[in-house]
């Protein structure tokens, strides 16, 4: 356990060391430095921006601005945005705590809807409607997320108009209104974003669970207790359930990088003002601050995500243990 | 598999037949004036876009700048991910657990990262680029499916027979190994492809992909989202060519994949996109 | 470990209906708290609130509810003497026999919204920090001629001239707004966006700050004690949107109860809401084909500075189908740098003329020939093409960038559309750093404006002429015109100013837009001037939500 542990902490050092060198390699090697490329600093004069440039330390040498770049990363400095001349954080922080929120709703749905489809049709195999809804389930894993977004845009909130075409929340309300009314307005903006992660991520859940399931549910244990009389739901709940935690949890932990990227691509068409709205806008402002903060800030969001993930395998399923550290 | 096949033949041969197929330059602006934004008649199949361009000649030229991509980048990655997952596979046990251990790494870097890194530094980036890119992102999954596949057929009794019998190891695998790989191998490929396309659709979608005014089905559909109401066929259009392609794809890989050996790990890397 | 998932499953599940059941309450619950409110729908957030350093008209609008100006400009605007012009932070002011300066008097109950009394000190140091070269304030050069402002006693500031001229009113009334001395003196002027004053400004306006979160929402409310009256709108908040369709879509939705242009799509579809209005509002604004004259393109130096070379774009350009194409019935092609409604000016001056013929031979003539293998003209092996920057946040421009980019390539004219962020565009055009643009210009009030983007430029500092252009009989006449107190005299000096950068084909004139504002039905907008349609924003009646 410690060993593994050890070695998935490694894991997880490496990308962080990849992803602080890819974004410190932005910042010098993208066009333009802060002091030329900001654009706060179009007024300004030559004199200005070169004793700027002196106190940034842009005159020392790569190596030492490395260090210091690491260094301020690891205090939790990443500089400042080109664009607004807000601390890189404070930008990151906003944004990512709004895509914590929607990702996690999306997750939470895809776990939930991909767990319920799995179980009924690895329970009923036979079951015409299930196998239907699996099916569809596994078409829509494969529509790309921002056509699904689309669709379900222009049906149910530019169409139907029962949802709102975009936003995190009717700023009026979330300014005065009250506690439940806030709760309520935030509940019809994450829906249709939430809904669309979840259509696309729920296949690979249920197709993980029904396997799961249809294993499981030939197993001694699973046998022992409809022997006992106990009815097939009760089955299913109490024993079969379990068992199918940590494939599941696994089929979570591969997915988390995918889950970065397919909320990037939702939280724009929805005009959700997340992590992924963020940078798309750095990217087109080319504020390079901004752009290496979100990489170091992904990456290491997703690095301590697998590890949790990992680490709560093992937990859930002690079976995992033997069987990971034979194979590695 | 048949239909799907059918769906994808047809939608290759259209890119490739684009100049004989389209009836008018998919950059020609008809008449600005008179011709913007009209829905499908008998003269425009597909209707015409807000400069008066013809759609359906957009479609399938916008088709060739998609497929050409996603196929470069797939070749691309299924290559390099072959190479290095047979490598890690043939060599010793220690050098070979050390490079799936980068392939480890590299794969738990969101590509979205990269791609983003790659715009900073370039802006809107050409066809080729573009590929490259998504193809250097793309090979990890192959590589631990080749690399697990040829450990695992090297391990079978047959193998271990015909290297007791003293053949050689390049024998052994173009003989036992090979054969078995191509199957798995293809339907990852498939799936890469379909996947490819997505991505590459959604980079163009957020503006991150091809340079306008070449099209590609992404870029269409980000020039249609605004008239959703009033011109839906600019945005139906690219989407439903792109959901067929997709679709297809993916279920001839679904199909390959259940006929070959190796498909529970193939299924395993569905998720890791 | 059962109990975890089911109890997901079931908290999704009631959260599916309580959605439901909440939304339907929801709506009832906010229509009476928002009554009073006034959304601002936009795709751009405001820059920045401290008024030297505010580049977007989003930051202008809000500035100009949280802080005052010594007057205020009556509606239409007259921007010769002081006729056009109401007390606002001075409750009057008096002229000097010279004319060369103007004594104002402080109204007494004005108070900061932090409750200190604003002096005669807080103009002098407005007057300061806007002309600071620290502060680099794009606006700095609106107070080129003012010397300086002495504070004669504590509520009585005077504005000094160096040399009298019509519009010296208008130069400072309109221009300055006055900030707090006691909160800004102590911040450093190259850092005044990093001051806690940025993130919370204090002002006298009838608004007081309220919020702000960046690239969200911006809120500022009523502040009911001011000594102008309270205003009728209790809150204003504009509610920034990711881009210019979803802007338009929430306010067509009814989520928000303004936006400040509706083209296209948008505008058939305000049209036929009747929620939703669409208020027309006089322009200020012309679209053109920027060329940047420094700039080394298609291996020549300063290819655009040929005169020929520019008359053969302008003759390529048909302008009446581009704007029929983008912009329909609203906009009308331009005729120069200015609007129909600038004064003295002749509707029916002189034009270059759409003829793709004469545009040919000039090419021709000019070494351009074309290569029938690419359809591209070339000189010296090297090919005509230049990139074309527009602003990725104007549908509009974006249009047009693709409908120029056809049109010259039909004539053998590569031209790449480069399209970027706003803020990135005004970053390049101050640089210099493109071949040519497609730029908007909103026209000041005042004609002598038309210096800062068309008038010969020496050194660093190119104001807005971003292409440094240069036209000696354009400056010549622009700068007599300026001085010129006879109103017929001053006239004819513009014409030929204005005939003169025509002629020159300055660059290629594109579009004038007529402006529809879409506005709920409850709101009723009064006094939209074509500079501001805000000015009078504190005046506007807000009414209970209209039912949708």
């Amino acid at each position: 356990m410690v060993s593994f542990f050890f070695r998935r902490l490694l894991h997880a050092i490496a990308v962080m060391v990849i992803a602080v060198t890819l974004g410190f390699s932005l910042v010098h090697l993208a066009p333009g430095d802060a002091m030329t490329g900001g654009v706060m600093q179009a007024g300004r004069t030559t004199e200005a921006r070169d004793r700027m440039r002196a106190n940034a330390g842009l005159n020392l040498p790569l190596s030492t601005q490395y260090t210091r770049f690491v260094r301020g990363a690891l205090r939790g400095d990443l500089g400042r945005s080109f664009t607004d001349d807000q601390p890189v954080v404070t930008v990151l922080w906003t944004a990512l705590r709004r895509s914590l929120v929607l990702a996690g709703a999306g997750l939470i749905a895809a776990i939930a809807l991909g767990l319920l489809v799995g179980s009924a049709q690895g329970w009923y195999p036979q079951q015409r409607a299930f196998r239907w809804v699996g099916g569809a389930l596994t078409a829509l894993y494969a529509v790309p997320e921002f056509v699904l977004a689309i669709a379900l845009l222009g049906t149910l909130a530019y169409g139907a108009g029962w949802f709102p075409v975009g936003g995190m929340n009717d700023p009026v309300t979330s300014l005065l209104g009250s506690a439940t009314e806030r709760y309520a307005d935030a509940l019809r903006h994450v829906f249709l974003p939430a809904l669309t992660l979840a259509l696309g991520w729920s296949a690979a859940v249920a197709r993980q669970q029904r396997a799961a399931i249809a294993d499981s549910s030939s197993a001694d244990f699973v046998r022992t207790a409809r022997a006992k009389g106990r009815s097939e739901f009760a089955a299913l709940i109490h024993h079969a359930l379990p068992t199918t935690v940590a494939p599941v949890l696994a089929v979570i932990g591969l997915m988390i990088p995918a889950l970065v990227g397919g909320s990037v691509i939702v939280e724009i068409v929805f005009a959700w003002p997340g992590l992924g709205a963020q940078v798309v806008h750095a990217v087109a402002a080319r504020d390079v601050p901004v752009v290496s903060g979100a990489i170091i800030v992904i990456a290491l969001l997703v690095a301590i995500s697998s590890l949790l993930i990992d680490m709560a395998i093992r937990v859930v399923d002690p079976r995992q243990r033997t069987v990971r550290s034979h194979e590695s | 598999m048949k239909r799907a096949s059918a769906v994808l033949l047809l939608i290759v041969a259209l890119a490739l037949l684009a100049p004989l197929v389209a009836p008018y330059d998919p950059a020609a602006q008809l008449d600005i004036v008179a011709l913007k934004n009209s829905a499908p008649s008998f003269a425009h199949w597909l209707g015409t876009d807000p400069y008066s361009r013809d759609v359906f000649s957009r479609a399938v030229f916008g088709a060739r700048t998609s497929l050409t991509v996603a196929a470069l980048a797939t070749l691309l990655a299924t290559l390099v991910g072959c190479m290095w997952g047979a490598c890690a596979a043939s060599v010793s046990d220690r050098l070979g657990d050390a490079l799936m251990s980068v392939v480890e790494v590299l794969r738990s870097v969101p590509r979205v990262l990269v791609f983003l890194s790659v715009s900073v530094l370039l802006g809107p980036l050409s066809a080729v680029t573009l590929a490259l890119v998504l193809g250097a992102t793309a090979w990890t999954g192959t590589s631990r499916l080749v690399y697990v596949l040829v450990r695992d057929i090297s391990a079978r009794p047959f193998v271990e027979a015909a290297q007791a019998v003293g053949a050689s190891r390049w024998r052994v695998m173009q003989r036992h190994v090979m054969p078995q790989l191509l199957n798995p191998i293809v339907a990852s490929g498939a799936l890469l492809l379909a996947d490819i396309l997505a991505v590459e659709a959604g980079l163009s979608f957020i503006g991150l992909g091809v340079r306008p005014p070449g099209a590609s089905w992404g870029s269409m559909l980000q020039d249609g989202l605004p008239f959703l109401q009033s011109a839906w066929w600019l945005a139906a259009v690219p989407s439903l060519l792109l959901v067929a392609t997709v679709l297809s794809a993916a279920g001839i890989a679904d199909r390959l994949e259940s006929t070959s050996a190796g498909h529970a790990d193939a299924k395993k890397r569905r998720t890791e996109r | 470990m059962r109990h975890p998932i089911t109890c997901r499953l079931v908290t999704t599940a009631l959260a599916c209906v309580a959605l439901n059941s909440c939304s339907k309450s929801d709506a009832a619950a906010t229509r009476s708290s928002r009554s009073s409110v006034l959304t601002i729908s936009t795709a751009v957030d405001a820059d920045a609130l401290i008024p030297p350093l505010v580049s977007t008209t989003q930051g202008k609008q809000a500035v100009d509810m949280l802080f005052d100006f010594l007057a205020e400009a009556k509606s239409p605007l007259s921007t010769t003497g002081d006729a056009g012009f109401a007390p606002q932070l001075a409750a009057r002011w008096q002229w000097a026999a010279d004319s060369l300066s103007i004594a104002f008097s402080i109204d007494p109950r004005a108070r900061w919204h932090d409750g200190t009394p604003v002096r005669a000190k807080d103009v002098r140091f407005s007057f300061a920090l806007f002309t600071d070269p620290v502060v680099a304030s794009m606006h700095a050069s609106n107070f080129v001629g003012i010397d300086s402002v002495s504070v004669r006693d504590s509520l009585t500031a005077v504005v000094w001239w160096h040399q009298r001229h019509p519009e010296q009113f208008f130069q400072i009334a309109y221009n300055l707004a006055i900030m707090p001395e006691h909160l800004l003196s102590k911040v450093p002027r190259d850092s005044l966006l990093r001051s806690a004053f940025a993130d919370h400004p204090v002002g006298s306006g009838r608004y007081r700050f309220t919020k702000w979160n960046r690239q969200h929402d911006l809120m500022i409310e009523a502040d009911t004690s001011n000594y102008r009256g309270a205003p009728s709108a209790t809150r204003i908040v504009w509610v920034v949107a990711a881009d210019p369709t979803a802007a338009s879509m929430s306010v067509l939705a009814g989520q928000t109860d303004l936006l400040e242009f509706v083209r296209g799509d948008a505008y058939t579809q305000t049209k036929k809401s009747s929620t939703v209005r669409a208020v027309e509002y006089p322009s200020l604004d012309y679209a053109y084909l920027l060329f940047n004259y420094e700039r080394t393109v298609s291996g020549s130096r300063r290819l655009f500075a040929d005169h020929a070379l520019r008359v053969a774009l302008s003759q390529t350009i048909d302008r009446a189908a581009v704007v029929a194409n983008a912009l329909d019935s609203l906009g009308r092609v331009a005729l120069g740098p200015f609007t129909r409604v600038t004064d003295a000016v002749d509707t029916t001056m002189r034009q270059i003329t759409f003829d793709t013929a004469s545009a040919a031979r000039a090419l021709d003539s000019l070494g351009w020939k074309m290569d029938s293998r690419d359809g591209l003209r070339h000189r010296a092996g090297r090919t005509l093409q230049f990139s074309l920057m527009v602003p990725a946040t104007s549908t509009t421009r974006k249009r047009v960038a693709v409908l120029l980019q056809s049109q010259l390539k039909a004539i053998g004219i590569q031209a790449e559309i480069d399209a970027v962020e706003a803020q990135v565009f005004g970053a390049r055009l101050a640089k210099g750093d493109f071949d040519a643009a497609i730029n908007a210009w909103r026209t000041d009030p005042s004609p002598a404006t038309i210096r800062q983007v068309w008038r010969t430029v020496r050194g660093k500092d190119v104001e807005a002429n971003y292409g440094r252009y240069s036209n000696l009989t354009f400056d010549a006449a622009i700068d007599s015109a300026a001085v010129m107190f006879d109103p017929a005299r001053r006239r004819t000096l513009y014409r030929t100013a204005y005939q003169s950068i025509v002629d020159d084909a300055a660059a290629v004139w594109l579009y004038e837009p007529q402006n529809f504002a879409a506005i709920n039905a409850r709101v009723t907008p009064v006094g939209m001037r074509a500079d501001a349609w805000w000015a009078a924003l504190p005046n506007w009646r807000v009414a209970e939500a209209v039912a949708r």
